[in-house]
């Protein structure tokens, strides 16, 4: 299957298993694969989708479980409270983490692919053929994703803008390469 | 490091709001470690209730319904 990808398509779906790795996930999932392919496009394809809103960092922070962000973590120390102390007095009574939300994910050696990054990368093809491009490209990546069905993926583009817009810019952009 | 009090007065709402919201979070992530806890401890909905100065339904609908397990371990 991987024969029909281009180098950039490639290289995105190395970068979902880091994406993974680096998330402390036991499964690459579609989440992570759109962050890495968000972040394989080329210049005019990713500039087109971040003026929609959807970019790597936003989806990677919309999908993340982690309960605060950063500037609220700074602003929690800004009144005098220590997150840390915190934090390390509940691991240790109940054995849960504050930071994160329940259903936290588990880190492991060889982190394999999830069903909606799977059914994402076949849906891809499906989305290349519907469109007669001859190679998979980022883009259609990109569709297949959002064809998936994947609720975490489609749910973390929710946040930041509509699958709808994104599917008809993505139609634009291989349609003027194709022009 | 900035003084502790010298952030806490700080005069950005912004910073101030955040950390409005950041304490709610936490709060909310809380409640539902101890919660967890109090019926692993053998607890009822109405005991927790009691406590928490909520209906039992409201509880149990936060709570409850397979939720009955240690969150974020």
């Amino acid at each position: 299957m991987f024969e029909r990808f281009t180098k950039q398509a490639r290289v995105a779906v190395v970068l979902a298993q880091e994406e993974a790795r680096e998330s402390g996930a036991d499964r690459v999932t579609a989440a992570h694969l759109l962050v890495s392919v968000l972040a394989s496009l080329d210049a005019p394809a990713r500039e087109a989708l971040a003026g929609l809103g959807l970019t790597a960092d936003g989806v990677r922070e919309a999908a993340s479980d982690a309960v605060f962000t950063p500037s609220e973590e700074e602003a929690l120390r800004g009144i005098g409270i220590d997150l840390d102390s915190i934090a390390e007095a509940v691991r240790e009574r109940f054995g849960a983490d504050v930071r994160r939300r329940p259903g936290g994910r588990r880190r492991n050696g060889h982190i394999p692919f999830a069903a909606g990054a799977k059914k994402s990368l076949e849906l891809a093809l499906r989305e290349t053929i519907r469109l007669k491009g001859g190679s998979i490209r980022p883009e259609h990546l990109l569709l297949g994703i959002l064809r998936s069905d994947d609720p975490e993926a489609l749910a973390a583009v929710d946040r930041l803008t509509t699958v709808a817009d994104v599917r008809t810019r993505l139609v634009e952009l291989l349609g003027d390469r194709a022009a | 490091m900035t003084s502790l009090a010298d952030t806490a007065a700080s005069e950005d709402p912004a910073e101030g709001l955040r950390a409005v919201v950041a304490l709610r979070k936490l709060a909310d992530r809380l409640e539902a470690i101890q919660v967890a806890s109090a019926r692993e401890r053998g607890w009822s909905w109405q005991e927790i209730a009691d406590v928490l100065g909520v209906s039992r339904q409201a509880v149990h609908k936060k709570h409850g319904a397979g939720r009955f397990r240690m969150p974020g371990r």
